[in-house]
């Protein structure tokens, strides 16, 4: 009974309907690499947190790989020639 | 909050992205020329030390309004590489299904949770891509 109080006292903008969480989870899952495959299928949406934990560790591995990558080239190339070409090609989206 | 995520992500951040990035790579590639004879351990330092810059600038495109940025920023300010996974981890773990979702309370932490986490990947995404494209142009 006091929840319902709460319901009342608490603005629309605030609340979070379920049709809400429904319609992020579904965002979610098509950014998941698995959506190419699935499609539009409706997944459940503990396979979808499942697939973005395991999304996310990949692209943190990603980061990890190319951090190192970066690493090693700027190692041995010199950074102010390519520095043209690196801001032209990141602006240009 | 909740009606900027369902509007969509805005892209000028993604420009600041890449330009932080890009100067945080130009300080720590300063930082190495210093140094003249890199050392093998030197190196691998240097991929720790983009990682960071990595992370450091999907924070700041992200602002302080975001919980996972804030972690991270704070985390930079003491020093350590704070993954935000893992804080999301912490999260994530007592929850269970969706329809397990009893009260309204849960509701709304879970409904900022995957807004929180669909703007996280998108930066994280971003991000990739703009050090795949750095990867490219330092090739050629």
């Amino acid at each position: 009974m006091s929840s319902r109080r709460l319901r009342s006292r608490q603005s629309s903008s605030t609340r979070i309907t379920e049709d809400q969480i429904i319609e992020l989870v579904s965002k979610l899952q098509a950014l998941l690499p698995e959506s190419r495959i699935r499609g539009n299928d409706r997944v459940s949406a503990s396979k979808v947190l499942q697939d973005t934990c395991n999304y996310i560790k990949s692209l943190h591995r990603e980061v990890d790989d190319l951090s190192e990558r970066l690493s090693q080239m700027l190692a041995t190339t010199e950074m102010s020639s390519a520095q043209a070409a690196i801001i032209r090609n990141l602006l240009t989206q | 909050m909740h009606r900027e995520a369902l509007a969509g992500n805005p892209n000028p951040s993604r420009h600041l992205q890449a330009l932080h990035f890009l100067g945080a790579l130009a300080r720590i590639n300063k930082l190495r020329a210093r140094k003249s004879p890199p050392s093998r351990r030197a190196t691998a330092l240097g991929g720790r030390r983009i990682t960071r810059a990595a992370y450091a600038a999907m924070a700041v495109a992200a602002g302080p309004r975001r919980a996972w940025s804030r972690a991270i920023l704070l985390g930079l300010r003491r020093n350590s590489i704070a993954k935000p996974f893992l804080i999301k981890k912490r999260i994530l773990k007592p929850h269970r299904e969706l329809r397990d979702v009893g009260s309204r309370a849960e509701e709304m932490e879970f409904g900022s949770l995957l807004d929180e986490t669909l703007n996280y990947i998108h930066h994280l995404t971003a991000q990739v891509g703009i050090m795949q494209k750095i990867a490219d142009s330092l090739c050629k």
